[in-house]
């Protein structure tokens, strides 16, 4: 038994001042698009046209008509405002209950005559999303009619036709040429990632530049193959610094950083992750310089030292210096004639700082990680790509309510921070990363877990990386920062 | 559920409806939570985050809503009508037990819950033992997920008493206590009271975004007419 191919056409009956002479031109359609269609030797035999008309109200008018016959036609009157929510509302109900008879049918068509876009109170975005969703296949054209405009509902791009030929065209792509396999001439597609609840936040915020730092970029990315001196791939690195959904909806700048690069010699890498303290103006620059100058001035210092050998407490005393330097040399009123003080400077630009040296050297199939960090900014390895281990300690997990301190970049003090070694093997993940990801993360054993895990059993392309650290979870809207080596 | 690391600003507004606020009074205080309604729905970064409980008190005190999401669309807003005198025991006894129970199971589902703050409104003085409240006072200010309290007084409401209610009541930390000034409407300053709360949560929402924790209250300069604010070294 030859499938039924469902032709639903949804004609919009406002008033406005296209009436009287609509009522004639819609039926005119009509009778044009039945015979066309009775005329197919495809579709002859089986599609079925049902026309329902709206406004304010909805009526079907036509009901499964078989094309080869020729339609009766009522006589149009215009009514009230046209309402394209409640209109796909009532179509989807008529196409379930046709669909709910058990006879074999194609996908549905629905083809929407209009003469105006929705207006703004219009609710019809989630009736056409629930409508696609429950009718898998189906497509939804909108032509104009006499005189009308497009509307964001039309996947057809025809344009400048009569209305009975883009009805054609339309007809033509939902069933699919004769024969012949569609030939795409492009490939591709992209779902943002969400895990769990997605939030309001993530729904309804719109991104705002940050006027007053316009050239630093929302969202940053690397993806490369580091080679030994034999050029030979030793290991693969993906890093994205994305900004939160709190800065984009604000209008602040990304305040997270990130850098690497490799010493002269080929024999180390170097990566640093900096997060710029939240309620600093001009943390992102305490960031970048913690980043840019800190992973040279580790590079430099592996010149001549063995990364176990490194003086970390002293290239922090040394960057702190460099942030305040920095601070001095950004104009600023002051009133007393003094250079601002370190606790002044912390207050307007101060970083945490993570670094990590990779051994290119393999030991045995490993690779040798050394880390240091000052403040939040945690380590961790993915080990067989199932199980997160921290390498330095995981904040907030004592009693009470919480609190935001953290140490950040420009101390005083010589002993901040932690240092720790790690050994990183073939189908384990090196990751280092701001607490915009690692607080989502937890310890390690939830669905961001589970979720992150899944994602970078193996390096992704650099783009879904990026798109991978910026997934939707209600509440996390800080900037996000990762760093995730693989070993070749 | 695995809500591991979400952040969690707790909100509780703790109302007296005494018979004495029947009328005008009692109008303006069912039109509170429309209005936080209203304010988080324009402020996604914020509503994400906060949950909102509301008890009721005369006699006795009742979880009008427990602590929920406003913006949920199955919540429905309880009305809020008048019952018997003023006791404040009963208040701060059942605001201690719902704010114990309710941080506790937050943090079972690995919620991050900052400190919760709690806008207590009266139009009268309290109807109880001072030795009986003042307990129930202090109980619930030594518990460990204490409360911020910010309370709220219009009418016949005890400016000493009041002031005395603030917490904490010293430090860098410490909250106000807004009062009706004499003569003014307090129907109208209760709907004031609600513009001070909903610009709290939004600022204290802003700022937990840059990092910093607490309660922010608005620039007293900024305040409704008709409402003063007290700090607690105005009370000797």
């Amino acid at each position: 038994m030859t499938a039924v191919l469902p032709i639903y056409l949804l004609v919009d009956l406002a008033d406005n001042d296209q009436w009287p002479a609509k009522a004639g031109s819609v039926n005119e359609f009509v009778r044009g698009l039945a015979e066309d269609l009775g005329r197919d030797p495809q579709l002859g035999g089986r599609a079925q046209l049902t026309v329902v008309t709206f406004s304010d109200v909805v009526t079907a008018v036509l009901s499964r008509h078989p094309v080869a016959e020729p339609p009766v036609l009522t006589v149009l009157e215009p009514g009230g405002p046209r309402w394209f929510g409640n209109a796909l509302q009532m179509l989807g109900k008529l196409m379930s209950q046709d669909a709910g008879d058990g006879e074999p049918a194609d996908p549905p068509l629905v083809l929407v005559l209009a003469d105006e876009e929705p207006g703004a109170a219009d609710s019809w975005e989630p009736v056409r999303a629930e409508l696609l969703r429950s009718h898998p296949g189906l497509t939804l054209g909108v032509i104009y009619p006499v005189g009308g405009r497009r509307w964001a509902a039309d996947e057809h791009g025809v344009e400048d036709v009569l209305p009975l030929e883009a009805a054609r065209l339309i007809v033509r792509d939902h069933v699919g040429a004769p024969g012949a396999e569609k030939k795409k001439e492009w490939e591709g597609a992209f779902t943002p990632y969400s895990v769990g609840d997605v939030g309001n936040a993530a729904r309804t915020v719109q991104p705002r530049p940050d006027d007053t730092e316009w050239h630093r970029r929302d969202t940053v990315l690397d993806g490369v193959i580091i080679r030994d001196r034999a050029e030979q791939p030793v290991l693969e690195l993906r890093a994205a610094s994305v900004r939160g959904l709190s800065h984009r909806h604000y209008g602040t700048v990304r305040q997270d950083e990130y850098g690497y690069r490799t010493t002269r010699d080929g024999r180390y890498l170097v990566v640093a992750v900096a997060d710029g303290v939240s309620n600093s103006k001009l943390s992102h620059k305490a960031a970048a310089l913690v980043c840019r100058v800190g992973s040279d001035a580790v590079a430099k210092d592996l010149e001549t030292t063995a990364p176990e050998d490194l003086d970390w407490p002293d290239l922090i005393a040394w960057l702190s210096g460099e942030i305040v330097a920095l601070a001095r040399s950004v104009p600023a009123p002051r009133t007393d004639g003094e250079e601002p003080g370190y606790r002044e400077v912390a207050a307007v630009m101060a970083a945490t700082a993570l670094f990590a040296v990779i051994d290119l050297h393999p030991a045995g199939d490993a690779l040798t990680a050394h880390v240091f960090a000052v403040g939040d900014s945690p380590a961790w390895v993915l080990r067989d790509g199932t199980q997160w281990e921290p390498l330095l300690e995981v904040k907030n997990s004592g009693e009470g309510v919480a609190t935001s301190t953290t140490r950040a970049l420009p101390l005083r003090s010589r002993t901040a921070g932690m240092a720790t070694r790690a050994t990183v093997r073939p189908g384990d993940v090196l990751v280092l990363m701001s607490d915009g990801i690692s607080d989502p993360l937890g310890d390690g054993t939830g669905s961001v877990g589970r979720f992150l895990a899944d994602a970078w059993r193996e390096p992704p392309a650099p783009l879904a990386f990026a798109a991978q650290v910026d997934f939707a979870r209600r509440t996390h809207d800080d900037d996000r920062t990762a760093v995730a080596i693989w070993v070749a | 559920m695995d809500h591991s690391g979400a952040k969690l600003l707790p909100f509780y507004l703790v109302i007296d409806v005494s018979v004495s606020m029947a009328g005008d009074k009692l109008k303006a205080a069912n039109n509170i939570m429309p209005a936080i309604i209203d304010a988080l729905s324009e402020n996604p970064i914020l509503s994400d985050k906060v949950r909102f409980g509301l008890i009721d008190f005369s006699g006795d005190a009742q979880v009008r809503l427990p602590l929920c999401d406003l913006l949920d669309p199955n919540l429905s807003l309880p009305a809020l009508t008048t019952r018997g005198s003023t006791s404040y025991a009963a208040a701060f006894s059942t605001l201690q037990r719902e704010i114990e129970a309710n941080v506790a199971q937050l943090k079972a589902d690995q919620y991050v819950v900052h400190r919760p703050a709690v806008w207590f409104i009266s139009d009268g003085e309290p109807t109880d033992g001072e030795a009986a409240w003042r307990k129930a006072y202090t109980d619930l200010t030594s518990s460990k997920a204490y409360p911020n309290i910010i309370p709220c007084g219009v009418d016949k409401a005890d400016l000493t008493v009041m002031g005395s209610l603030i917490h904490p009541s010293s430090g860098p930390k410490k909250m106000a206590l807004y009062m009706m000034e004499p003569g003014h409407d307090p129907a109208k300053a209760i709907t004031g009271m609600a513009e001070i709360l909903i610009s709290s949560m939004i600022q204290s929402g802003y700022s937990l975004a840059g990092g910093s924790t607490g309660t922010i209250l608005p620039d007293p300069a900024n305040l409704p007419s008709g409402i003063k604010q007290y700090d607690p070294d105005d009370f000797v």
